[in-house]
């Protein structure tokens, strides 16, 4: 599979603990457009896999459910090299903050 | 606007993505999409319609890769990589299909423009033609006079049935008299085709009346180049045949009735037909056309069987005239286009045969080069790749080379169709209209698809099975590989055997219809015709105007001799009157039976300046002045007919002129001549003295010793000397009369020929690309082969007998092919049977000669490797 640099903002996104689509979208700066194909690129080649959140969140903030994104263990090794090779320092937005499932 | 609308306009917009998603991932999408817009407005994040528009990439994303074309994007973008790193190949295939398929194009450009063009009348399945047709004469005769005005009266199948009489009228512009080709049309002329004038009106009832009669309709063409489309023409008065007529009307560019098409001449305007008295008399020998158009509700097979029961009545009423005589009825398209119709398909086959050619070249190419991807393939067999998505990809690789080939065909096509048009022969209609249209693009488009899967099938059905059988297991491929090629270029020698031995029939019978003595000498005669009844009335006034003129023309420098005729040979408006006889002493003929021939009026000096022998007794003199006895001399082809192995010298003959029985007496009999065509029979022909009998339709004939051309200018000077208002209906030599009316056929031959000489290349290239890839993969055999002491003519021997054993095998099935179409040709051959068999011989040794080489030059390049460089290499 071809790791352009927005593939890898997306990883890193991924990373750093972003699991839906929106959150990925603002963490890396790419409109929607971008991402989601690169989120099912992913998902078909294996990197990635995703789930629907646990009813009982969506229920407890009274939304509809949201499609849970998270690396596979051969992703998380992939996305890690690529990142490493591809991207250019971070931009400030992307802080390591873990995000509650 | 409030988070509830904000929301729905965003799922609004998802929602119109939502039809690009596959079936069984969309309700899981819309709820994704839903619940990630949901979120991101409780956040109260803005811009979320804009963001919302990120789904139809989404979907669109889904789509392609869901569906199989996802696939066949890929696999074009990995096609193209492949042709761009073998360029050699590519060029080659593209080549070879881009030829063959711009020789499709183009036979379908005729084929839709000529043969299936729409004709631009309503209805026009319901306009017909009708014609005479005379016992066993063989083709269709203009109708007579007498004829029509029964059909007219009589039949009932026809909303308009008209008659159409060609003259020729003399248009003065104040300088120089010109010659208008026109026709004198019977009511109901117009309305048979049922377009309105584009300025004014067609005839009224009223002006089909003597005195009344002079009005004129004029063609968009004349309308244009000599009134330079002026909107006031209508109302104008012109000058025709030295009298005042008036323009009423202007008919459009698509009213072309094209009746005497094959006349080679445009009628430029019509005028109303006023019937003479003595027309109704007329029935020997036609010259009308005649147009109708059906009853709505009436077919024209229920109008030829009421036309059929009428002749078959006029038959009995008029026994002297009508015995045997028939009526076609046929439609305006047959009549048109039906005496191209074979010649069109017999171009539509040949180039069919010259694209399967391409098509089997191109697959055996394919092969070829298949057979150096087979590791490829087998790797990617290996990683995954199911036998239909090897198949998929590979016939996508041969639609991107069908598609570029298309592309290169369009432009070959472009030029073909020009150069037709500019250099087809004349007679055929609308040739000169021939262009490559969106039809034929969509057709080349169509094509692109069928000969991608014709000549790509195979190798991707095979090639794509290699993953099952793994890679190829040595260096030839496997024997069932080898045998396919071998068999596909067997294919193309005996394809282009087929082509090669139709070329060779036509070239024969081509010569053979040039050898054809037609009777009179076909160089050095130049030709003018000419009408002068309207200037000259009486008949005293036509002998002393042709007196006076070829009096003038024989004494202009360069003439050797000098005659004037009316039945001129070959010549487009050709006369034709036939007379019904007797000849005195022979019991009298069945009613019915009577004998007819063909009366034609000559001077003296017309057999010598045509060449024409006198077989016995004497030609026409002088001496058979007005006040002498009748006199004639016959063709041969009516004293064989009618006198058999009597000398009919001295014969009498019981004819009518001017509706009086005349006695005339046999002088000569002259050697025969054709009139229209070199394959059809002579004429019986009775030639009576210009002097005894003068005619104002006249064509007058000069034999020089210097170019012919250059002396038709002087005749027509010698001509103004006499009468400067005199027109000229043609003025021609009669080498370019002969020669127009094989111009179809050798049109015809060079195409033919010209696709049998592509497809013996296409052939030889394919037999010389297959061997040279064999004797490549067989380098190491060869290489060990040599050193242990083969000499290169073992080697030589060796690839070539593989190649003449292809040969072998195309020729023997070729010749089955060739005996079978042979058959079809027989409607174009002359004097040479479908079947001969020097003919084939000369073709399986055109195709020998042309594929040994072919055979001889891998051979050669084998034999000349180093067996050890060879052997170091592998």
């Amino acid at each position: 599979m071809r790791f352009s640099p927005a593939t890898a903002l997306v990883l890193q996104a991924l990373l750093d603990g972003r699991h839906h689509g929106f959150d990925i979208m603002d963490a890396t700066g790419l409109p929607s457009g971008t991402v989601y194909p690169i989120l099912r690129r992913l998902d078909a080649e294996g990197l990635v896999r995703s789930k629907w959140e646990k009813d009982g969140v969506a229920r407890k903030e009274q939304r509809p459910p949201r499609r849970y994104y998270e690396l596979t263990p051969g992703g998380a090794r992939t996305g890690r090299e690529h990142v490493a090779r591809l991207t250019a320092p971070a931009p400030a937005r992307l802080q390591a903050q873990p995000v509650e499932n | 606007m409030s988070a509830d609308v904000r929301l729905r306009r965003a799922l609004r917009l998802v929602g119109t993505a939502a039809w690009l998603v596959p079936a069984a991932l969309r309700a899981d999408w819309r709820r994704e999409w839903a619940g990630e817009l949901a979120a991101w407005i409780d956040d109260g994040r803005p811009d979320a319609v804009r963001h919302a528009f990120g789904a139809w990439s989404d979907a669109a994303w889904l789509r392609q890769r869901q569906v199989a074309d996802l696939s066949a994007l890929d696999d074009l973008r990995h096609g193209w990589r492949q042709l761009r790193e073998h360029a050699g190949f590519a060029t080659l295939a593209i080549g070879v299909l881009g030829v063959g398929m711009a020789a499709c194009i183009t036979a379908f450009s005729v084929v839709s423009q000529i043969l299936l063009r729409p004709l631009p009348y309503p209805d026009p399945d319901h306009v017909v033609t009708l014609w005479e047709r005379q016992g066993a004469t063989e083709g269709r005769l203009d109708a007579s006079p007498g004829n029509f005005l029964d059909w007219q009266a009589r039949a009932t199948s026809f909303e308009h049935l008209a008659g159409a009489e060609p003259y020729s009228h003399d248009y003065f512009d104040g300088e120089r008299p010109e010659v208008w080709r026109m026709l004198n049309v019977t009511s109901g002329f117009f309305e048979t085709f049922g377009l309105a004038p584009i300025a004014g009106r067609t005839f009224g009832a009223d002006e089909y009346i003597d005195g009344r009669h002079r009005v004129v309709v004029l063609s968009a063409t004349l309308w244009r180049s000599r009134f330079n489309a002026d909107p006031a023409v209508v109302g104008r008065r012109i000058t025709l045949n030295s009298e005042p007529w008036q323009v009423i009307g202007v008919m459009p560019d698509a009213f072309e009735p094209n009746l005497l098409e094959g006349r080679g001449s445009r009628i430029l305007a019509w005028a109303p037909k006023v019937p003479q008295e003595y027309e109704a008399r007329i029935r020997g020998g036609g010259f009308w056309n005649v147009v109708g158009r059906l009853k709505p509700g009436v077919s024209i097979e229920a109008a030829r069987a009421e036309m059929d029961a009428l002749a078959r009545q006029i038959e009995q009423e008029q026994p002297r005239t009508n015995r045997d005589s028939r009526i076609d009825v046929i439609t305006m398209r047959e009549h048109l286009v039906g005496d191209v119709r074979s010649a069109v398909w017999l171009f539509a086959a040949a180039v069919a045969v010259v694209l399967l050619i391409a098509c089997v070249n191109v697959t055996n190419l394919l092969l070829t080069r298949g057979a150096a991807r087979s590791q490829e393939l087998a790797v990617r067999s290996a990683l995954g790749a199911s036998r239909w998505r090897l198949l998929g990809q590979l016939l996508v690789e041969s639609l991107l080379l069908a598609g570029l080939a298309a592309g290169v065909a369009l432009a070959l096509a472009t030029a073909a169709v020009r150069a037709l048009a500019a250099l087809g022969p004349a007679n055929v209609l609308w040739i000169d209209t021939l262009h490559v249209d969106g039809r034929a693009a969509g057709f080349a488009a169509l094509l692109s698809v069928a000969v991608a899967a014709f000549a790509g099938l195979v190798p991707a059905l095979r090639l794509s099975g290699v993953g099952r059988a793994g890679a190829t297991r040595t260096a030839t491929g496997d024997r069932a590989h080898r045998r396919l090629r071998a068999g596909l270029v067997a294919a193309e020698v005996a394809l282009a055997l087929v082509l090669v031995s139709g070329a060779a029939l036509l070239v024969r019978s081509f010569v053979n219809l040039l050898a054809v003595d037609a009777g009179f000498a076909r160089s050095q005669v130049a030709v003018v015709q000419m009408f002068a009844w309207d200037r000259n009335p009486r008949p005293d006034q036509l002998r002393t105007f042709f007196g006076e003129v070829l009096g003038r023309v024989q004494g202009l420098p360069g003439v050797q001799s000098a005659g004037i005729v009316t039945a001129m040979p070959f010549i487009e408006a050709n006369i034709d009157v036939q007379t019904l006889f007797t000849i005195v002493g022979d019991p009298p003929p069945a009613e019915g039976a009577e004998p007819r021939a063909s009366v034609n009026v000559a001077t003296p000096g017309y057999f010598a300046t045509m060449a024409i022998p006198v077989l016995r007794g004497r030609a026409l003199s002088e001496a058979d002045g007005q006040a002498s006895p009748p006199v004639a001399v016959i063709s041969q082809a009516l004293a064989d007919r009618y006198f058999r192995d009597r000398d009919p010298v001295g014969r009498h003959l019981l004819g009518r002129g001017r509706g009086k029985p005349v006695d005339i007496e046999i002088v000569g009999v002259v050697g025969s001549l054709r009139h229209e065509r070199l394959d059809e029979a002579p004429r019986m022909e009775i030639y009576r003295p210009f002097a005894q009998g003068p005619s104002g339709s006249m064509t007058v004939v000069a034999r020089t010793a210097v170019d012919a051309r250059s002396l038709v200018e002087s005749i027509k000077h010698a001509v103004w000397a006499v009468d400067p208002l005199q027109t000229f209906y043609r003025t021609t030599t009669i080498d370019e009369l002969v020669s127009r009316t094989v111009a179809t056929r050798r049109f015809a031959l060079v195409v033919l020929a010209g696709f049998a000489a592509l497809a013996l290349v296409l052939a030889a290239a394919g037999l010389y690309g297959v061997l040279s890839a064999i004797a490549q993969q067989q380098q190491r055999e060869i290489g060990v082969r040599m050193a242990l002491g083969a000499t290169w003519l073992d080697v030589a021997r060796l690839v070539v007998g593989r190649g003449l054993a292809m040969v072998a095998v195309g020729v023997v099935t070729g010749i089955a092919g060739a005996a079978g179409t042979g058959r079809l040709l027989s409607s174009f051959l002359f004097g040479v049977s479908p079947q001969d068999p020097w003919t084939l011989g000369g073709a399986v040794l055109v195709l020998v000669a042309v594929a040994t080489p072919a055979c001889f030059l891998p051979a050669r390049r084998a034999a000349s490797a180093s067996p050890a460089e060879v052997l170091r290499t592998d």
